[in-house]
């Protein structure tokens, strides 16, 4: 399997550039710069130096041998994204990309968010490198995300609630792209997921891709062999890309985990397991679209896989069979959350709560001797509100 | 060839000593009869070709103009059908070229571009196709004698310019956009407009069509030496929210006014 894509952004028939006449050369510019640092020692030790200080890396690999225990099977070891500096695996993406914006002498930053998590890694890295920056944000989420637009606001950004079509993460890319289009000779757009045209999805992917290689080490060091099984939800899948890539060529079996919302025979975001390939957001990929190619709306209580795309690579990886896509409701989200709550005292987000869920399944299936790495992908904080609304329905719904 | 009507019609506006005027309408805004009678209301006014938009659920290259009349015209249940129907109803009533402006994800739901082409449509207009990606329409396109129009930016290099100058049909043209952003009308002639005429008219022989924020009579004015022809959308769309009942004369006195404004 190429690791790698194409020249043109190509993986397999997924990514390549979908986009107006008017963003290709600032792809252009930016593939090139994106390549030349890749290469250049001295941005290379600056990623390293702000990974460590600044982010706080490496990210602790976890073993929650007390739910290991109570499951009675696998040994479950987590991959603690959620303790980077601003609480998610995001930073890990944004450092990197600004950076690049700086070695390309711009100096305004655009962003979209779901959850939120996005645009505060954006807006944190726009304080830092003294960056003007700008956040779309659907206006649902900017309802169920209160916290994080408030956070994003002290750092100094400005939120764009948006108002189109669903009101959520879609509609803030929508947004985004359209507001690139108009300033894209000052402005880089920090796209927040392995998605969009190419380079973002090698390029969020490759900064992404520090997780699995600390995890690659961390798990041999701890248990002197590489794990079985590797677990990490997907939305626009930059988490789960970033932990899968550097096991690619071992013999790690890994699972990739979707949101099924309210069930896949209702509202969801299951864009692998239930979309088709299709051009969305600048790249070919799965789609969750109608039989005549109108882009469905997604629906998930975790705002952060709340999105009807997904990443390029994520679709090769599925039709290659090298990743293993399966889903998890909202319900059997929120318990995955508590019962990792309960059991560890972590409270993670509902993002990575179903990992979580898929995780504790599999390692009952697997059994006692063998080992499962999932991704904790960021903190819950932002998610205690809605949660509480959700099992406040769910107790209407039974009474 | 369908896409021989496109040059056809760029020949009779350049021999009457003017740029040629392509109005744009959103197929079933506000339904697709009205869509049809506003066509005919163009071809009246004096309209060359026509360009007929195909509504889409996430059009990134729409300004609030069009992204609202797509939004109408999908709430009120507007399908694929629906737009084919339209356009070829179009094409049968006013005997103009009809383009249709389509993102590309609905074209690839279709599997093959062969309705496109049994509706009359000379030329497939894709604005999320980049250059590099025109070979996923340019077989079909080129089978069934659909011309597949190229876009030229303000931010397009002049090299780049050049190999967009080399991949367009022979009857076809180049689409200009005349602005750094999305669609909708702007104040006056956008600034980035002549320096891309200019550059583009140095590096493509084919002829150069201007769209993207082109107001009105005044703005035609203003390129109606240096642009082949021009596209008017958003302003048209505006219009026609505007006038409701009485669109259909506000159109055509609106697209004589752009005739009128476009002879040399």
């Amino acid at each position: 399997m190429p690791t790698e894509p194409d020249a043109g952004g190509h993986f397999g028939a997924f990514g390549g550039r979908f986009v107006p006449e008017t963003l290709v050369p600032a792809l252009d510019q930016l593939t090139a710069a994106f390549q030349e640092a890749m290469a250049d020692w001295d941005f290379l030790g600056e990623l390293d130096r702000l990974n460590r200080q600044y982010t706080g890396r490496p990210s602790l690999l976890y073993h929650a041998q007390a739910l290991s225990r109570k499951l009675g099977g696998a040994d479950l070891y987590l991959k603690r994204e959620d303790l980077n500096h601003t609480g998610a695996h995001k930073i890990n993406n944004t450092i990197g990309q600004a950076l690049l914006t700086r070695r390309m002498g711009k100096r305004k930053l655009i962003a979209e968010t779901g959850a939120g998590q996005h645009g505060v890694a954006t807006a944190t890295v726009a304080a830092l490198f003294g960056m003007d920056c700008e956040v779309f944000m659907g206006e649902e989420d900017v309802r169920r995300q209160a916290l994080n637009v408030r956070r994003m606001e002290l750092l100094g950004a400005r939120v764009r609630p948006v108002t189109s079509g669903s009101r959520t993460l879609k509609d803030a890319i929508n947004e985004a792209l359209r507001a690139w289009v108009s300033s894209v000779e000052d402005t880089h757009y920090v796209i927040g997921s392995v998605m969009g045209p190419h380079p973002f999805p090698q390029m969020v992917r490759t900064f992404q891709s520090v997780i699995g290689r600390e995890a690659r080490a961390q798990i041999q060091d701890e248990t002197g062999r590489l794990p079985d099984l590797l677990v990490a939800a997907v939305g626009g899948g930059s988490n789960a890309a970033g932990l899968f890539h550097p096991f690619l060529d071992d013999p790690v079996q890994m699972v990739g985990v979707e949101a099924a919302g309210e069930g896949l025979d209702r509202r969801h975001a299951a864009t692998l397991s239930r979309g088709r390939p299709g051009v969305l957001h600048g790249a070919r990929s799965y789609v969750l679209q109608d039989a005549e190619g109108q882009i469905m709306e997604a629906h998930s209580l975790s705002a952060g896989l709340d999105y009807p795309g997904v990443g390029p690579e994520h679709s090769l990886w599925k039709e290659s069979g090298r990743v293993t896509y399966t889903s998890c409701t909202d319900q059997e989200a929120v318990q995955a959350l508590m019962q990792l709550a309960q059991s560890e005292g972590i409270l993670c987000a509902l993002e990575s709560a179903h990992a979580m869920a898929e995780a504790m399944a599999r390692a009952v299936e697997l059994g006692p001797g063998k080992t499962i790495v999932v991704c904790l992908s960021g903190r819950g904080d932002k998610d205690v509100e809605e949660i509480s609304r959700f099992l406040e329905a769910g107790r209407d719904g039974e009474g | 060839m369908a896409k021989a009507e496109i040059g056809q019609a760029l020949a009779r506006a350049a021999r009457e000593g003017r740029a040629a005027v392509m109005p744009f309408l959103v197929a079933g805004d506000p339904s697709p009869d009205a869509t049809v009678d506003l066509a005919e209301a163009c071809a009246e006014g004096g309209a060359d070709l026509l360009e007929v938009g195909w509504p889409f659920s996430d059009p990134i290259a729409d300004g609030p103009s069009i992204q609202a009349a797509a939004q109408r015209a999908l709430a009120s249940g507007v399908r694929r059908q629906e737009v084919l129907a339209t356009c070829r109803r179009i094409h049968e009533r006013t005997a103009l070229p009809v383009l249709l402006l389509s993102y590309l994800n609905p074209l690839l739901a279709m599997g093959d571009l062969d309705p496109v082409a049994e509706a009359g449509l000379c030329a497939l207009v894709v604005p999320d196709l980049a250059l590099e990606e025109h070979r996923l329409l340019r077989p079909a396109a080129d089978a069934l004698g659909l011309a597949l129009i190229p876009f030229a930016a303000p931010t397009t290099t002049d090299r780049r310019l050049g190999e967009i100058g080399r991949t367009v049909d022979a009857d076809a043209f180049v689409y200009c956009v005349s602005v750094m952003g999305v669609t909708g009308a702007r104040q006056g002639l956008p600034e980035a407009a002549l320096p891309l005429l200019r550059r583009a008219r140095q590096a493509i022989q084919a002829p150069l069509v201007l769209g993207f924020g082109i107001s009105g009579a005044q703005a035609v004015s203003e390129v109606r030496h240096a642009a082949d022809g021009v596209i008017v959308g958003s302003a048209l769309v505006d219009l026609i929210e505007d006038q409701g009942r009485a669109a259909p004369r506000a159109v055509a006195a609106f697209v004589r006014e752009l005739v009128q404004a476009a002879h040399r």
